[in-house]
């Protein structure tokens, strides 16, 4: 009978509480090793704590549960005095057994949350609607300058031409045929820097032909109603450009000046063209995608 | 494309697609589910015949022979494997989606399932595709001997022979691991169920009494012991007489549970008999020294370490919790798998 007492008790552990358990059991460790299917060395292994001469941690819990239990001892005290010398598999645990709690739209998070993401976006809109309208003033403001400049600088050509010879109105056409240098700028020139240019595009026909001076009246007037966006090249008999732009849909041009009037219109079927108190569609002389047509040479040519 | 975009918000995932429970193990986590895999459908009336799931999980076990005509409460797994293609993957959507955190995003996560190692190609592709039905990204598959040796933090990738013995819901696995690899592996289709439904022969042909699958199972639970010398306990129980056709309630003590089951413990006996039979004399050698590990739910049985020890002469050693041994084996797989090398199934 071999006794596994020398050298016991290497390190803390269960080893000391088990042999003591044995011998109050009167129970030889041979006894022990036969019962439980392990040799005499693993017995004493296990009383003298010398846990490095066993397997593994897994091994060493199963000896320890089967020798307890022998020994009518309570095998979690064991292996838990195990652990705490050897604490490799409270490591390892898992975390938990119940399922995590389920998140609803109902949690108070996920609803601070959603507020906050729909907050941002309200604040984030307002702030790009204020930036826009503040920013589209200026540049509505700029386009009038850019329209004024170029419409003074186009009276200034036009009274920089020659004045007209004032001629009766029953020879305008012959003076339309003799393409007589370019009428003067009903307004005076002062008066259309000071303008805005949306009054040169608006309805002004009936201040214009009561302001009309008699000199002026082999003038005749050109209308343009545009129903589309469209771009349009007016001129006039001595080939100033009347109208050189690009014309804005709904708008009502009125236009003067020595016919005939070479018209060119880039989107046919959304203008139409009023002269001499006659209303022509200008997709008429439609040819290809534009219209290019000249209006009082001899009645209404179309080119 | 969106399946991957979509993975960056999951995690992976282990599973045990056990016959009687899943567990299911998230990667940094832990294990978060661990449910029956018991599914209750519904049939409506009408023409097209249509299924729609009623309870999944706990709520369906409980309806288990309890049901009314038109619901079905149903085991889709059945010996490890799958008997309901269709409805084990509903099952494992709804698990799935369960543990998902991201709720803004549908799960795509990475999963490993184990699957018995007896399994067939075909077995192994069904629990494969039923995985990918139910969202997954990408499906490994790993033998349950291996995901149970890794769950008992055995020293499978040392040159040193372990034997795990996994007694399931369906299935009892043997298996020998020594570097890393299987070297012998038998699967055994008889385990909790089949102990379940020896226990109802044995009081329906002993009594005339006619009881069900919960109340079998509530008896190898409280009194079933392995061990002819174990301590003797007695319960009652209440079934339909056959004879009488009314309810009868009847005692019945340990012994009889053990007599019961004698014949499918000396199955299980006999099954770890081969495997040491057929392992090499290296590893049996190392085996001997060290002993048997036994996991599952069958490690519960009580003194079930003592049968095996008296039966083989090794030593036994039932592993912590031994319920959730192979899915911790599942998920340290996955998390580890450089350290561990390649463990899974390759088709």
């Amino acid at each position: 009978m071999s006794e596994p007492s020398k050298g016991r008790a290497l390190g803390a552990g269960p080893g000391q509480k088990l042999h003591e358990a044995r011998m109050q059991a009167r129970l030889s460790a041979e006894q022990v090793a036969e019962t439980l299917n392990l040799s005499i060395q693993q017995i004493a292994a296990l009383e003298e704590n010398d846990f490095a001469r066993l397997p593994g941690p897994t091994y060493v819990r199963g000896y320890l549960r089967n020798y307890a239990q022998l020994l009518g001892l309570q095998p979690e005290e064991i292996i838990e005095s195990y652990a705490s010398v050897n604490g490799t598999y409270p490591a390892t645990r898992p975390s938990t057994l119940t399922p995590e709690r389920e998140v609803t739209t109902r949690d108070g998070a996920v609803r601070f949350a959603t507020f906050l993401v729909v907050g941002i976006l309200i604040l984030l809109a307002v702030v790009w609607w204020q930036g826009r309208s503040s920013r589209s003033v200026p540049t509505e403001s700029a386009i009038q300058m850019q329209e004024q400049s170029t419409d003074a600088k186009a009276s200034v050509e036009q009274t920089q031409t020659p004045p007209a010879p004032a001629i009766s109105a029953e020879s305008a056409d012959v003076a339309a045929s003799q393409s007589s240098p370019p009428e003067v700028s009903e307004r005076p020139v002062p008066d259309v820097s000071t303008e805005p240019p949306v009054a040169d595009v608006l309805p002004q026909d009936s201040t214009l032909t009561s302001s009309q001076p008699a000199a002026a009246r082999d003038t005749a007037q050109l209308i343009l109603h545009t129903r589309d966006t469209s771009w349009a090249d007016v001129r006039d008999a001595s080939g100033n450009k009347l109208l050189y732009m690009l014309v804005p849909a709904g708008r009502r041009i009125t236009l003067s000046g020595v016919p005939p009037f070479t018209v060119f219109v880039g989107n046919p079927e959304g203008v139409g063209v009023e002269f001499n108190g006659k209303y022509l569609d200008a997709a008429q002389f439609k040819r290809g995608l534009v219209a290019r047509f000249t209006l009082g040479a001899t009645a209404s040519a179309g080119n | 494309m969106f399946r991957s975009l979509r993975g960056l918000f999951s995690s992976d995932l282990a599973i045990d697609l056990g016959t009687a429970n899943t567990l299911i193990f998230v990667r940094d986590k832990g294990i978060v589910l661990n449910e029956p895999s018991v599914v209750a459908i519904r049939h409506d009336p009408g023409p097209r015949n249509n299924r729609t799931i009623l309870a999944i999980g706990n709520a369906a076990k409980q309806m288990l022979g309890r049901t009314p005509g038109n619901v079905q409460a149903i085991r889709p797994m059945k010996d490890g494997v799958i008997a309901d293609f269709t409805v084990t993957g509903e099952m494992l959507k709804y698990f799935i989606r369960r543990v998902h955190e991201n709720r803004l995003f549908q799960p795509s996560p990475r999963i490993v399932v184990c699957v018995p190692c007896g399994s067939t190609q075909v077995e192994r592709r069904a629990i494969r595709e039923s995985a990918m039905s139910a969202g997954a990204r990408e499906v490994y598959l790993i033998e349950e001997p291996m995901a149970a040796a890794i769950g008992a933090d055995l020293p499978i990738v040392e040159p040193t022979g372990s034997m795990v013995l996994d007694i399931g819901g369906g299935t009892t696995e043997v298996g020998v691991i020594s570097l890393g690899g299987i070297v012998y592996a038998h699967s055994l289709r008889m385990a909790g169920d089949k102990m379940d439904e020896a226990v109802i022969n044995y009081v329906r042909r002993t009594y005339g009494l006619l009881i069900g699958e919960a109340t079998a199972e509530r008896v190898k639970r409280e009194i079933g012991a392995a061990w002819h010398q174990s301590e003797v306990r007695h319960m009652q129980i209440k079934g339909r007489h056959i004879a009488d056709g009314v309810p009868r309630s009847q005692e019945i003590d340990s012994r009889e549970i053990h007599g019961a089951l004698s014949e499918c413990l000396s199955a299980i006996v006999a099954a770890i008999k081969t495997a040491l039979e057929q392992t090499p004399p290296e590893l049996g050698a190392d085996i001997a020294e060290k002993g048997i590990v036994v996991t599952g739910g069958g490690a519960l049985l009580r003194d079930i370490d003592r049968m095996l020890a008296a039966e083989t002469g090794l030593p036994i050693i039932i592993t912590e919790d031994p319920l959730t041994c192979v899915v911790r084996g599942c998920g340290r797989a996955l998390q580890e798998a450089e350290t561990l090398g390649d463990v899974f199934l390759h088709e």
